[in-house]
């Protein structure tokens, strides 16, 4: 057992004794710690830095009026988004909030509809209607934003629900509850003054048609009064044609004591009959005057009943009106209230889109994982075939760039192959089968992704020897946490912002990104260009690097370690 | 047999005189030679002689500036170095076999033929014809390197490294892995090449005794090395 120890022992033991050597084993050691907290430093909490992430509001809504207020729920929700910073809100309009979207300058967008302050304004009415907001994201930006998304949403939605709605909502509801108990109130007194027009209106009616029987009965007499008179008139006439006659003949027969007789008891019944006929036709006068009051009276009180029976008709209808505006306030019983104030705590419901959907979370990390493997797979190579080709370097005719592409062509062929490799399985493993000219394009990318790979781990191999795979590996940490391909990159730290975009990692997730789900062709062009520069720049400097380079160093004809 | 055989032509390249004066390398592990004094005329073939360890490797790539050295002077051709140490790596071709570079086990001859005409940037087939014929390995040319015996994996070295045209060849480790009973074989094709090409050759080795007659110039290397250690006892 000490032997095999002591064995074990002088296998490590004899690192010791070089630089190198020593280096090896440090760096060794260190390794997982490196890999461990910077994967840590960067996922730490992508949520504390959402407010890093690009997203777009569209702000359609037209205001609206509930009694008498305008309501612009859109322009309060837009406000207190961009002051609440959740995102980094920008607001656009809904072309370039769509333009954005598909080439990835926005993460997010939510639109906010033409009738949302309209459907909140309908809240207190019979017939509520949720105001529907919509969040939309992209996988081919980044399949995490719709995962986040769900947290956006609920964010949004409790926002509008403390900020806005509730207290509007709590006093509208606190305000139509004293609105409809004052009416109440109306309601009540106007049937009481209904219930008294009512008797009123019924007793000038009967006071009315009292009246009405008095001046008829009263016409009635006054009639017969006329009658009345026209007799003594007539009899007045008669008697004094009497008289007349009387004298005629008392004149006719002078001295005839009969005649005489005749003619003073004429002149007698005359006098007495021009009395009864005065007496008669006074009173008659009398009764007319009595006719013309009773008929005042009666007009008088026709007119008092008509007027009454108005007043007791606008009173009816003041009080049908008042019980139907009761009416029409809504009386919610407690139960009706609770859930209409449940209903209007969620008044919003924002409907989440996802463009280019990747449906599950393997399809989604497929490009992050691609893009590693290319790498991993580029290291390995390097292991095997020369970064620098020693034979070559030494040839006195071959050129620095003709000894750079004897080492670099090589590996660009393998990667080729594994190229293919990854596009099949890619094929038959996932569930997202892209058109088959996609693969066409898929191929070209992928082989520029791993060329540039391959240009960058020959140059760290050509400066840095045997060291450059240990670099090569640190890239590869960096990597995996700058380049977005988890979570959008705006939600890690400040230094993974600010060296992604010198990392050709990120440029091939976002490329394999796009041609996989199917986004926009303007990324993956992008992509491409910086690609090839990086390409171009490194092959340049391996190159320069080998040019200048072109002696050996005795730890290169005697090694120290061999990796 | 293909030693009669005169090469084809390839281009009359003179040699260059070699002028160097305490010459030495010295690194943090210590010096890998120092105090080295040669004189070389155009054509000459020169034999650095030493076990392994006492630097003729790094003296050899020194001498082609494949290398730097610390002290002393160094010119080729009368021009110094290591101000024109591009010209020098030009027009001088190291062979395989330094530990840098060496022929490829999985290659077939007649595929390190080819390489090494690549690499000097002639594609004629006939110069590699000859060069078979000239390397002794006619009707061999397919196989592979892992399966020659010593003698001709140097005798192969030998012929790649006069493929060049080179002014300057170096021809590293000659009887690497080689009875000393066939090694004068050896310094003759490298004499047969020298002379068909007039380049100026450098060659290392372990006995200096097979270069008697053939060598114009024998540096032993022997003296100045064996006498000092190096931390730990290792060897460079």
């Amino acid at each position: 057992m000490i032997r095999l120890f002591g064995l074990s022992f002088l296998e490590l033991r004899r690192y010791r004794r070089s630089d190198l050597g020593r280096s090896a084993i440090v760096a060794v050691i260190l390794l997982p710690l490196l890999y461990g907290t910077v994967y840590l430093i960067a996922f730490w909490n992508p949520y504390d830095n959402l407010a890093s992430v690009p997203a777009a509001i569209v702000n359609s809504d037209k205001p609206a009026k509930l009694q008498g207020q305008t309501v612009q729920a859109g322009k309060d929700l837009k406000d207190g988004l961009v002051a609440g910073k959740s995102l980094s809100w920008n607001v656009t309009t809904d072309a370039e909030a769509e333009q954005g979207l598909e080439t990835g300058k926005y993460y997010y967008v939510i639109k906010i509809p033409e009738n949302f302050s309209g459907s909140i304004a309908s809240l207190g009415s019979k017939n509520p209607k949720i105001a529907v907001l919509s969040l939309t994201t992209n996988d081919a930006n980044s399949f995490l934003t719709s995962l986040v998304g769900d947290s956006v949403a609920s964010q949004m939605q409790s926002q509008l629900g403390q900020t806005i709605i509730q207290q509007f909502v709590e006093t509208t509801l606190n305000g139509i509850s004293t609105i409809r108990s004052n009416l109440e109130t109306a309601a009540t007194g106007s049937a009481k003054l209904a219930g008294g027009t009512k008797t009123l209106s019924s007793g000038s009616k009967q006071v009315a048609s009292g009246a009405k029987q008095v001046a008829s009965g009263d016409a009635e007499l006054a009639s017969a009064a006329d009658v009345a008179r026209g007799y003594a008139q007539d009899a007045e006439r008669r008697s004094d044609q009497l008289v007349a006659t009387a004298a005629k003949f008392a004149r006719a027969n002078p001295g005839d004591e009969l005649a005489a007789d005749l003619l003073a008891a004429a002149r007698r019944v005359n006098g007495v009959i021009d009395d009864v006929a005065d007496k008669i036709i006074a009173t008659s006068r009398k009764i007319d005057q009595l006719g013309a009051g009773a008929q005042e009276l009666a007009t008088g009180a026709r007119k008092l009943s008509v007027g009454a029976a108005k007043i007791n008709s606008g009173a009816q209808q003041l009080a049908k009106g008042l019980n139907s505006g009761v009416g029409q306030i809504p009386n919610w019983s407690p139960g009706q209230a609770t859930n209409l104030a449940n209903h209007v705590s969620a008044p919003v419901a924002v409907k989440q889109v996802t463009l280019n959907n990747t449906g599950t979370y393997g399809a989604g990390f497929a490009p992050y994982f691609m893009a590693m493997a290319l790498w991993v797979a580029l290291l390995i190579v390097f292991m095997l075939l020369e970064p620098v080709p020693g034979r070559v370097l030494l040839a006195p005719r071959m050129s620095a760039l003709g000894v750079t592409l004897v080492g670099f062509i090589p590996v660009v062929i393998v990667t080729v192959a594994q190229v293919v490799v990854l596009l099949t399985v890619i094929h038959f493993g996932l569930d997202i089968s892209p058109p088959l000219w996609a693969y066409g394009s898929l191929f070209v990318f992928l082989a520029l992704v791993a060329g540039t790979y391959a240009a960058i781990i020959q140059l760290l191999g050509a400066v840095f020897g045997v060291a450059g795979r240990l670099v090569a590996l640190v890239l590869l940490m960096l990597q995996l946490c700058s380049s977005g391909g988890t979570y959008p990159i705006q939600m890690s730290p400040v230094f993974f912002r600010t060296i992604s975009p010198y990392l050709p990692m990120t440029y091939a997730i976002t490329g394999i990104r796009h041609l996989l789900v199917g986004g926009q062709v303007g990324p993956v062009i992008k992509s491409v260009v910086v690609l090839m520069a990086i390409l171009l720049i490194a092959l340049s400097l391996s190159v320069l690097h080998v040019a200048t380079h072109r002696k050996l160093k005795v730890i290169d004809i005697k090694p120290e370690i061999s990796m | 047999m293909a030693l009669t055989e005169q090469p084809e032509s390839i281009g009359v390249a003179a040699g260059v005189s070699i002028r160097a004066v305490g010459l030495g390398l010295q690194t943090r592990r210590g010096p890998v030679f120092s105090n080295i004094d040669l004189t070389a005329a155009e054509g000459d073939i020169v034999c650095l002689a030493g076990p392994a360890g006492t630097g003729r490797t790094s003296l050899s790539l020194a001498l082609c500036a494949r290398m730097k050295f610390s002290s002393g002077e160094l010119s080729v051709a009368g021009k110094p170095l290591p101000a024109n140490q591009r010209w020098l790596r030009k027009i001088s071709t190291i062979s395989p076999g330094s530990g840098f570079g060496d022929l490829d086990d999985g290659l077939r001859v007649i595929e390190e033929i080819r390489r090494a005409y690549w690499m000097a940037g002639r594609h004629r087939r006939s110069g590699a014809a000859q060069t078979v014929a000239a390397a002794g390995l006619i009707g061999r040319e397919r196989t592979l390197i892992r399966d020659l015996p010593a003698s001709d994996i140097q005798r192969l070295n030998i012929a790649c490294a006069f493929v060049d045209d080179s002014r300057l060849v170096v021809i590293s480790d000659i009887g690497s892995g080689v009875r000393a009973a066939d090694q004068p074989e050896l310094w003759e094709l490298v004499e047969f090449f020298s002379k068909a090409t007039g380049a100026t050759t450098v060659v290392t080795s372990i006995e200096s005794n097979p270069a008697r007659g053939v060598a114009d110039q024998i540096v032993e290397l022997a003296d100045d090395r064996s006498l000092e250690t190096l931390p730990g006892g290792e060897s460079l």
